[in-house]
């Protein structure tokens, strides 16, 4: 929903960026200018990546639609850095959405403790800045656990959350998406595959007949092995 | 100042280091940074002490601009003036190859 923030956690190769882009790029579309806030990927291999899926950034920000923000968390934390940082660009480009890749990356920055606090802050300025946000939050890929989204600290304080995961089927590894929570609304909990096309991502139904998706390593379920069982028979006596 | 010398002097100035030459391909490239000086040196690989000389060169010159967030100076490319310099120095180029 417009002025939410939205947590899109997933480790590295996941698509995080890919999402975060694509989610600008239809912001442009549908009339809502946004901003890319970067602390470590420099603005130009954004544009690079970009273009790869056939989105001009260059051309959206000679246009007054998008802006590209670089800088280093330590500034965004400083005083009012976030409104000294971003408030010309915000009222340059009238943006309404904007992504920060990441908070984790913040997360590095800032004293123990006070991480909730600082993004608290920010999430807050977006807020009244009349912004949706979108932000990127790398996590650990660790198979055989499944994500425990209050160990970051940070869930109380985003709209919604939404996890990227790999799993292994059939010793080939496929990217799962899960919304973990959604605010005041009664959501889809299903794990859903998606995969990086040419044109960005691409959402696809959930994963069905499959138990302990989350662990990264599923199972069939039982009748689905009882079904191959007698399928494998089946084949055996036709032949 | 004529465009010619002008130029020469500019281009002299911005040819004065390869740092120098590094500061101003990474604001090019990257309008959109806005950055203390160890930030600026992080993105160029380099400690905070080797890049000030320079980076205050980029800023006498124009084509970076210093402001302040909190209590610390930032940098960004001025693209007004950076547009200002490529011509004046393009200009120059141009000349000397005649």
């Amino acid at each position: 929903m417009r002025g939410d923030a939205v947590m899109l956690a997933g480790s590295a190769g996941s698509g995080k960026t890919t999402i975060a882009l694509q989610y600008l790029v239809n912001g442009i579309a549908a009339g809502e200018p946004g901003i890319y806030l970067t602390f470590e990927q420099m603005p130009d291999q954004i544009y690079r990546d970009a273009l790869s899926f056939g989105w001009d950034l260059r051309k959206l920000e000679s246009e007054g639609k998008f802006r590209v923000v670089c800088t280093s968390p330590s500034l965004l934390i400083e005083g009012s850095g976030a409104e000294e940082l971003l408030g010309d660009a915000i009222k340059d480009v009238g943006a309404k959405r904007i992504v920060v890749d990441s908070v984790s990356h913040l997360s590095m920055f800032v004293p123990d403790g006070d991480l909730r606090k600082e993004a608290y802050r920010m999430v807050n300025y977006f807020k009244v800045s009349g912004l949706s946000s979108l932000l990127l939050w790398e996590s650990q890929q660790e198979y055989g656990q499944a994500f425990n989204v209050t160990d970051m600290g940070m869930s109380f304080l985003v709209d919604s959350i939404v996890l990227l995961k790999f799993i292994e089927i059939e010793s080939a590894i496929r990217r799962a998406m899960v919304v973990l929570k959604m605010r005041g609304s009664d959501h889809d909990k299903s794990l859903r595959e998606y995969e990086i096309t040419k044109d960005g991502v691409k959402v696809h139904s959930s994963f069905k007949n499959y138990q302990g998706i989350m662990t990264g390593s599923p199972t069939r379920v039982a009748a689905e092995r009882f079904a191959d069982v007698f399928r494998e028979a089946a084949g055996r006596k036709g032949k | 100042m004529e465009s010619g010398n002008l130029g020469e002097s500019l281009l002299q100035n911005l040819l004065g280091s390869d740092l120098k030459a590094q500061l101003l391909v990474l604001f090019r490239r990257n309008p959109g940074l806005i950055d203390a000086i160890d930030g600026i040196a992080i993105r160029v690989g380099k400690k905070k002490e080797s890049v000030e000389a320079d980076l205050k060169d980029l800023v006498e010159v124009g084509v970076v601009k210093e402001g302040r967030i909190g209590g610390t100076p930032v940098f960004s490319l001025d693209g007004k003036r950076d547009a200002e310099v490529q011509r004046a120095v393009g200009s120059y180029l141009m000349g000397s190859k005649g």
